[in-house]
């Protein structure tokens, strides 16, 4: 008989259908002006360009910071202007703000985002 | 494996089988748990532990965090959300025994979650209140420190705490009301017994709008199985709200255990919440 | 023959005072219990008369100066100016260290060997003194109540607190600090109910050199004395739930 050992992931906080819309899935390309490094869900800041030329600030929620600090990985570890490829879900309200499922960075490292949803490594 | 192997051996209703195997080895005097104690003589069951099926969305429909996207989002993959079964085993239809009037309002509030366009539909663990005794227990891993005279519970998300004395002293006022409720715990052989009063509710007990009034009255049982495992059991009691008391049980399990070196760290909520409003909003101004 | 029976009559004097040290099996002076300061240090670390918001109350600070860099000097004065809505504990925000140590609000300490934890009543925070020769882990992480590693030195446990975020205040007076604030907390019983304790505050951004504040812990005696709660940021949205 295996014992088994509780594996719990960080379990989301609310209803994401409260606030993002699951229809709007959404890729954007930009570069990286700020990063909040906060719980309960941590923040990044893009600016992308719009085909229209003009650039709009998009804000990227992604998971707790816990899980990344404790795999060693630091704020500093993501230079502001560094280009970003962010993929996830558009917030229903109309503001340029996603909830992330997934973030990648030129060198190819995937940032682990999705304050909850598939892909996210905890799920 | 071995649940079909007891199915068969014990026939009987899952709770009557939980019951029966906790009694027996107590019975034949070996508790492989009973070998560790603290300084003081209480079995040591400090660390970090978890439930097995954790997940606050539902007690009746447990399945993990994500809630509604998730779920939609698996059923446009064609799959099915992966719900366990009811976490309550009495009363044995797994429901919770509402009052006419408590049903209609956990159902209003179940319809509300997705678009909460008032405060009171807006989940309060969203707003990092503290989950109180029965939420905080599934939401997250937890750890248990034990001193001379008291239990300790550290919830690892949002960091609540329980201060449980073994002394036997009485709870405040019940005018007082707390979040985290008010808790006296006392040893059983290695059953953990907790007496929770001055609960004020106002955390729910899930998701998806089950609540208990501020005249709740718990009365917890963890038992210390063996050195990985613990039964956890919960009597609910509020006659303001529901028919009658009723049973929630789970299984608990140390967790964390490929990192003997873990430690628990900041989870702060509350300051860098944006959420709560922000669905709000949306819900208000007729978002879909 | 004066001087030896002085000696004498000192020896005795010193064991009673050391013997009323509650220790742990370990031997350590036992800091477990639940402690409050009356200091008023929470509105102001200095020396203040009362004010509408302000009880009056002499300082904790060490020589009274605190060593403000110029530019930080004028943010501190434009910081009390604006304290009404600008003092983080106004939205409830945890109060970083040592601040979290002087609210007006008890605290219970539970000490194991390798780990002093505290609880504080103040919004459930809650500081684990990891005490087991562990090291902070790397930098820089931006928390409110930083990372504590404590080590006993004699009777008086030393810990070492970084890893801060900026956005915490000492005092409701608009003292603050920058991420880079290296704080060293020093608990000592100084007989079984009183804990001297103080925090060597260290921040190469703000100040021109380190400066000390220096307080009075003060244990509860009542019978079952115990913690209740301080969800501030809950007191708007009480009213909506359950």
């Amino acid at each position: 008989m295996t014992l088994l050992v509780a594996v719990i992931p960080l379990l989301a906080h609310h209803s994401f259908s409260a606030e993002y819309d699951i229809d709007k899935p959404v890729t954007i390309t930009g570069t990286l002006t700020k990063l909040e490094w906060v719980n309960p869900h941590g923040w990044i800041y893009v600016d992308v360009k719009g085909a229209d030329g003009k650039v709009v600030n998009w804000a990227v929620e992604f998971g707790g910071p816990n899980a990344l600090l404790r795999r060693g990985v630091r704020k500093t570890d993501f230079p502001l202007g560094v280009e970003l490829v962010v993929k996830g879900y558009r917030a229903k309200n109309g503001t340029p703000t996603v909830n992330g499922t997934s973030v990648k960075f030129p060198d190819g490292r995937n940032l682990y985002t999705g304050s909850s949803g598939p892909g996210a490594p905890e799920d | 494996m071995l649940r079909l192997r007891l199915r068969k051996i014990l026939p009987m209703k899952r709770t009557m089988r939980v019951k029966m195997l906790l009694t027996l080895p107590l019975l034949a005097g070996l508790l492989p748990g009973q070998a560790a104690k603290t300084a003081d003589g209480q079995p040591d069951m400090q660390g970090f532990w978890a439930a097995e099926v954790g997940g606050t969305y539902s007690l009746v429909n447990p399945r993990r965090g994500g809630g509604r996207l998730r779920e939609q989002l698996l059923e446009r993959e064609g799959k099915k959300a992966p719900i366990k079964q009811s976490r309550i085993t009495d009363p044995a239809d797994g429901q919770i025994p509402y009052q006419p009037w408590a049903r209609a309002r956990q159902q209003e509030i179940q319809a509300n979650i997705d678009r909460p366009a008032k405060q009171e539909y807006i989940d309060p663990q969203a707003r990092c209140l503290p989950d109180g005794p029965i939420r905080s227990i599934f939401w997250s891993a937890y750890q248990i420190l034990q001193f001379p005279g008291y239990v300790v519970f550290v919830y690892e998300q949002n960091h609540p705490y329980r201060i449980i004395p073994l002394d036997g002293r009485p709870h405040p006022s019940q005018d007082v009301k707390l979040w985290m409720g008010d808790s006296r715990g006392h040893w059983e052989g290695n059953t953990l017994v907790v007496d929770v009063a001055n609960n004020n509710s106002k955390s729910r007990l899930d998701n998806e709008g089950d609540f208990a009034s501020d005249k709740l009255h718990i009365v917890e049982r963890y038992t210390f199985v063996d050195a990985k495992t613990m039964e956890y059991q919960a009597t609910l009691e509020d006659p303001s709200v529901y028919t009658r008391p009723w049973t929630i049980q789970a299984r608990m399990l140390r967790t964390h255990l490929k990192d003997p070196k873990y430690e628990q760290w900041e989870d702060a909520c509350h300051e860098g919440e944006k959420n709560a409003d922000a669905s709000l909003q949306s819900a208000q101004n007729g978002g879909n | 023959m004066r001087r030896l029976f002085l000696l004498f009559a000192l020896v005795p004097v010193l064991a009673w005072s050391q013997a009323a040290l509650p220790r742990t099996a370990d031997g350590k002076p036992n800091l477990s219990g639940i402690w409050q300061v009356m200091t008023t240090a929470d509105w102001d670390i200095q020396d203040h008369q009362a004010r509408p918001d302000a009880p009056a109350g002499l300082g904790v600070v060490e020589g009274g100066e605190i060593p403000y860099q110029p530019w930080a000097l004028a943010k501190k004065k434009d910081n009390f100016e604006k304290r009404a809505s600008a003092d983080p504990l106004t939205k409830c925000y945890l109060p970083g260290v040592p601040r979290i140590t002087y609210t007006p609000l008890p605290f219970q300490i539970l000490q194991a060997e390798k780990q002093v934890s505290i609880f504080y009543q103040y919004a459930h925070a809650v500081r684990f003194i990891f005490a087991n020769g562990s090291k902070h882990p790397e930098g820089h992480i931006d928390w409110w109540l930083g990372d504590s590693r404590g080590e006993w030195q004699g009777d008086t446990l030393a810990v070492d607190v970084i890893h801060f975020n900026d956005q915490t205040w000492f005092d409701r007076a608009g003292n603050f600090h920058s991420e880079e604030l290296h704080v060293v907390e020093r608990y000592t019983l100084s007989d079984a109910d009183h804990i001297r304790y103080e925090a060597t505050i260290e921040d190469p951004k703000v100040f021109t050199r380190p400066w000390k504040m220096s307080l009075l812990l003060y244990r509860h005696k009542e019978p079952n004395i115990q913690l209740l709660e301080h969800e501030c940021y809950g007191f708007d949205y009480e009213k909506y739930y359950p």
